[in-house]
């Protein structure tokens, strides 16, 4: 795979990707792991949850990581180039063409069906990814962890993960 | 990132609390992370192009260099006998997270609404059932709702 053709991969995944940056994980998933083959599911899957440790945008991250794993430094920034090439040009569309279409009833029902949709994706993205790592009661009590903290607990995401991944690393290794 | 983004609309291009929320409303409507998108719209009211293009540096180059220091990090610990474990852990936490994240985003975008909450469940089936292109599915569960959500269409 070029770094052209790493550009342009991304470049549609930034221009599909609506409801952020959550909504793309399935996207890396098809783009680079079924389409292209450059990465495998399991170095996809260590890219996406890596992602998530880095202070900054959750697409940004994934871009560099992935960029790095298939080539090198270039490849990390044409990926980067290609998620955000879109920006100023929605920050144009947005200020021009959309905020005068906002009170319209049709757009917030086509907005109101397409977060059901986005919702809908990221729950059964967060199910296929459980089927693969979720496989003993060690796994089960990490995720269960994070879960709780960030949903009932309110903590950010940063520090749920952390803390739940370093009680699972215990638990694991226990286990092994 | 949105409570910085807060601070610096305020405090450098004088968008107050209303204003600031409806830029985010609208950096969502669009695809794209949704902290870049709502930094150009600041970025362009400030300044057009060259003020989207600042921002857009200005909150990307953060995370690259971030992340590139994680990955070379990452390549010296390979082979490190607890990486495994720790890669494992954090799998499992993710899953955690994102099941999360999913259902308190749902339950502060619902309404109360079960056609909406179907609308959800239909398309979390195609995808997780039917493997259906999940922008596609964005298009189906868009449309159903500009008829069903719209009035005039068929009320949910």
């Amino acid at each position: 795979m070029s770094i052209i053709q790493l550009y342009l991969t991304f470049l549609k995944i930034g221009l599909l990707g609506f409801g952020g940056g959550y909504m793309m994980i399935p996207l890396f998933f098809i783009e680079l792991v079924d389409r292209w083959q450059c990465l495998t599911y399991d170095q996809m899957f260590n890219i996406v949850s890596v992602a998530q440790l880095v202070p900054g945008t959750f697409a940004t991250n994934t871009a560099v990581l992935a960029g790095m794993s298939v080539g090198s430094i270039w490849f990390a920034l044409g990926a980067v180039a290609g998620v955000v090439t879109p920006a100023p040009f929605i920050a144009f569309l947005a200020e021009r063409y959309v905020r005068p279409l906002l009170d319209n009833s049709k757009l917030q029902g086509f907005l109101k069906g397409l977060t059901a949709g986005v919702i809908g994706i990221i729950l059964a993205t967060g199910f296929k990814l459980m089927h693969s790592v979720v496989i003993d009661w060690a796994t089960m009590l990490t995720a269960l962890l994070a879960f709780y903290l960030l949903f009932s607990r309110q903590w950010n995401v940063g520090a749920a993960i952390l803390t739940s991944a370093l009680l699972g690393v215990f638990a694991i290794s226990f286990l092994m | 990132m949105i409570p910085f983004l807060e601070e610096i609309a305020r405090t450098q291009a004088d968008i107050d609390g209303d204003e600031f929320l409806q830029i985010v409303g609208i950096a969502q409507t669009f695809p794209g992370a949704m902290g870049i998108n709502t930094a150009v719209i600041i970025g362009f009211r400030m300044g057009g192009f060259k003020g989207a293009i600042a921002s857009l540096l200005g909150v990307t180059v953060p995370s690259v260099i971030c992340a590139t220091g994680l990955f070379y990090f990452l390549l010296i610990l390979q082979g490190v006998f607890w990486i495994e474990a720790a890669m494992t852990a954090l799998k499992a936490a993710i899953v955690g997270i994102i099941l999360a994240m999913a259902i308190h985003l749902g339950r502060r975008s619902w309404h109360g609404s079960f056609g909406w909450m179907a609308i959800a469940v239909l398309a979390m089936l195609c995808f997780y059932q039917f493997q259906l292109n999940p922008v596609f599915i964005l298009l189906g569960t868009g449309i159903i709702g500009l008829l069903a959500f719209s009035g005039g269409g068929w009320k949910l």
